[in-house]
């Protein structure tokens, strides 16, 4: 009698845990999927440390830069300081998928890149007497460092500055802002290096794993297709739309220089270059690309067809042109928008569906 | 029973044991509460566990507040400068920061600035000894009510702080040392002589979201939570602060800040303008700089009636986060532990929202962990600057919803006014007062208990 009770329960309770297999099964997936998802997080830790180490390396160029044109001040060397900051900002621009974690909370965006810039303010910190030495520049608000207050240097007002119109002092702020924009890819690649003091990249990459600030590997995914999408929202509408409805270049970001075009661009790039996995010498086995691939491959082309689209289109505009083409290509402008709200909208919504983010 | 029979007993135990505990995870002692109260928000709770998590809009939200939320983010993300200049004019003449997002980064926590830094949430109240004619502090002439430690072009800034920390250590129950470390705010650089016997307090800027669930619960819910003389005994007061509502002429319950000194949104969004940017507006049309020899006054707003509108609905519809792990079985002890210790006593898990101008905050039940009331935190924590009501050692039970991402979101842990505390336990030891049983509690807690403990809080 109790041997029958038993054996019908045991198998009652079998046939309960019975779904283990299916768990198994679904578990198997699971864990297949994560080492994918752990292998993506690990190629986009790689692609950040590269992007960061290219702005640092880029950054050193141009203070080195900035020290020679202020040692021997020529048109050439004017010329070169220009192009050594369109060359550290070209990094800086691809760097938008990464802009969570320390850029954000140590306030290296804010002291690299806060706009607009405050021409008022700067033009009071170089008419003033105040002494100017590295602890100053320091204490500057952050609406006249890093990138925008050394263009507003090299390239003047309305973009024509000549070496004749530099003064001593305007050389001095220059290296100074330089050393602080260094300092500040410094720090910000000390936190993308693996095994750094206070490394995010380490944090980063244990996404899911006991002590990580990521309590799973889709929260690390979902925050880098987070800024994806932030910065695919920002660039068709306060980066374009805004300058072109007002029609005022001030609005551009980098007006000084009339680079604007070509941070949009990089905006694109960068964003572009995450999704495949792929930046300079890296290419990731493992990326955003094949985890949609592998669930919904359609997508996954439709996807890489509209970023290609979108970046032939603003390849037809010429790069050091955005503030004459606010007027002169307007319909070309408005198409690059619509088109990039269509990319946005695909990446918000149906990627992060696909990949249940 | 026969020796087979019990053999049989025995294998059937032994097998059960052995189902329940490889399927321990499905039979987790979480209930359907516990489930519910991952919805720390209500309807409006956004399920997000970036360093965006406190950035979403309510996920109810309303196609038509939305457009005003979104109206609202363009203005809280504005950087003010210099006048004269094109657009985002007005910056100043004295101000902290140049954008409500310089103070509140990811819509969250500041931590406590470094070597006087520039960029840094962290500010500095002050007031002369005495009240106002509506019972709230004094200006200090020259200064004001706030320190603004920076200036536009031809103005000074008033002062610069730096902290210095002493340590100190204790001991919990089971012998294991602890370390806290104490505030110390040296002055330099005043551009006039500070008062010496000032009253100086320093605030870290608070997280943004779920404040429009705080300001939907109806007064009647709040004072029903006071109990200003401990009536009942238990050595827990609760008293609500009535600060002066500047739009209204009157005093009225405060609910916002660090002393519950801010009675609405508006008006709060429309002071942190004014102080921490310099920026007017029609609810407060003098700059801060006001009464100084160097004051520049403002003839015109720097910002319209609609953006400080947008802004306060912008901070009224931001969600609370989700919980995670709610029923993992060291976060549940960890939660009994909570309210054994007394903890839930001023840090109200559950409260009501009564009927609201907005529908999607009407009738939540929401989980802010705080009554919103003024409590005596003892000596240790005491700033000694009354606020309206609010005496020098009392302060609002700040919110404990969301605290578990302030890591991922602000790259921190530092809590409490001054941001001292430099993890959560640490923000627990420093309680006094009336909250001086409840930390006795804990100190007597096994070191097991204490991580369920702070298991449970970052689940929040």
């Amino acid at each position: 009698m109790w041997r029958k009770i038993y054996t019908v329960s045991i198998v009652m309770i079998l046939s309960t845990f019975g779904c283990q297999n299916d768990f198994d099964s679904i578990r198997k997936e699971t864990i297949q999927a994560d080492t994918d998802e752990e292998q993506t997080i690990l190629g986009l830790a790689q692609i950040e440390n590269a992007i960061v180490g290219k702005w640092q390396q880029a950054s050193l160029d141009l203070y080195n830069s900035a020290v020679a044109l202020a040692s021997l001040p020529t048109d050439e060397a004017l010329a070169n300081s220009q192009v050594k900051w369109s060359q550290a900002r070209d990094p800086w621009e691809n760097n938008e998928s990464f802009a969570f974690g320390p850029v954000a909370t140590e306030g290296i965006d804010a002291n690299t890149d806060d706009w607009p810039f405050d021409v008022t303010a700067f033009n009071a910190v170089l008419q003033s007497n105040q002494q100017i030495d590295e602890a100053m520049v320091q204490q500057m608000t952050t609406t006249t460092k890093g990138f925008h207050g050394i263009e507003y240097l090299l390239f003047g007002e309305n973009g024509n500055k000549k070496i004749s119109d530099f003064s001593h002092r305007e050389f001095q702020v220059l290296i100074y802002l330089s050393k602080d924009l260094l300092t500040q890819a410094n720090r910000l690649a000390s936190y993308w290096t693996p095994g750094s003091t206070s490394s995010f990249y380490d944090d980063f990459i244990a996404a899911g794993s006991s002590g990580s600030s990521y309590l799973s590997t889709a929260d690390a995914l979902s925050e880098v297709l987070g800024s994806m999408v932030d910065i695919l929202t920002e660039l068709p509408d306060s980066k374009i739309r805004i300058p072109l409805t007002l029609q005022n270049s001030a609005y551009a970001e980098s007006r000084f220089s009339d680079y604007s075009w070509t941070d949009y661009r990089n905006n694109l790039s960068g964003v572009y270059a995450v999704y495949l996995g792929k930046y300079g010498d890296i290419a990731t086995e493992k990326n955003f690309s094949s985890l949609v691939a592998n669930k919904n491959s359609a997508l996954n082309e439709k996807l890489i067809t509209q970023f290609k689209l979108c970046l032939a289109l603003m390849d037809l505009v010429q790069p050091s042109s955005f503030n004459q083409a606010l007027t002169t290509k307007q319909e070309q402008l408005q198409e690059i928008i619509t088109e990039l709200e269509k990319l946005t909208k695909i990446l918000n919504e149906e990627v992060r569906k696909t990949l249940s983010l | 029973m026969k020796k087979y029979e019990r053999l049989y007993h025995y294998s059937f135990l032994v097998f059960v044991i052995i189902m329940w505990s490889c399927g321990e995870n499905s039979f987790s002692p979480s209930t359907d509460d516990d489930a519910e109260e991952a919805y720390l928000g209500g309807s409006t709770t956004s399920f997000d566990a970036t360093s965006k998590a406190y950035t979403f809009p309510f996920s109810n939200i309303l196609a038509e507040t939305l457009v005003l939320h979104q109206q609202g983010d363009a203005v809280f993300e504005t950087t003010f400068v210099s006048p004269p200049a094109t657009f985002n004019s007005g910056l100043g003449p004295l101000y902290n920061n140049t954008s409500c997002k310089s103070c509140h980064v990811n819509d969250g926590r500041a931590k406590p600035l470094i070597d006087s830094e520039a960029f840094s949430g962290m500010l500095f109240r002050v007031s002369s000894t005495g009240v106002d004619n509506h019972g709230g502090p004094i200006p200090i002439s020259g200064f004001g009510l706030q320190i603004q430690n920076k200036a536009v072009a031809g103005t000074n800034a008033e002062m610069k702080l730096q902290i210095q920390y002493e340590e100190i250590t204790g001991i919990f129950a089971d012998g294991q040392v602890y370390t806290l470390q104490r505030p110390k705010y040296l002055i330099i650089d005043s551009y006039i002589p500070f008062p010496k016997d000032a009253l100086l307090s320093p605030r870290i800027a608070n997280p943004n979201f779920g404040l429009g669930l705080l300001q939907a619960v109806s007064e009647e819910t709040i004072l029903s939570h006071a109990d200003e003389y401990d009536s009942d005994g238990d050595g827990i007061s609760g008293k609500p602060n009535y600060v002066y509502d500047f739009s209204e002429n009157r005093m009225v319950l405060g609910r916002f800040g660090w002393k519950a000194s801010q009675p609405t949104l508006l008006q709060q969004a429309a002071a942190a303008a004014n102080g921490d940017m310099g920026i007017t507006s029609t609810y407060f049309p003098e700059e801060a700089s006001l009464g100084q020899l160097q004051d520049i006054p403002s003839h015109t707003p720097e910002m319209t009636a609609d953006q400080l509108n947008a802004l306060a609905i912008y901070l009224e519809t931001l969600a609370p986060p989700a919980r995670r792990n709610a029923s993992d079985k060291t976060v549940l002890k960890g939660k009994l532990l909570f309210n054994q210790a007394q903890c839930a006593a001023c840090h109200i898990p559950k409260l009501k929202t009564g009927t609201y101008q907005l529908a999607e905050i009407s009738n939540q039940t929401i989980r802010p962990y705080t009554d919103l009331l003024l409590h005596d935190m003892g000596d240790g924590l005491a700033d000694h600057r009354p606020d309206f009501r609010a005496t020098g050692s009392e302060w609002r039970t700040p919110p404990l919803w969301g605290i578990g991402l302030t890591k991922i979101v602000n790259g921190h842990t530092n809590f409490l006014h001054d941001g001292r505390a430099r993890n959560l336990i640490e923000a627990v030891l420093w309680h006094g007062g009336e909250a001086e049983q409840a930390k006795q509690n804990i100190l007597k807690m096994t070191a097991s208990d204490r991580n369920a403990l702070i298991k449970f809080l970052e689940s929040l």
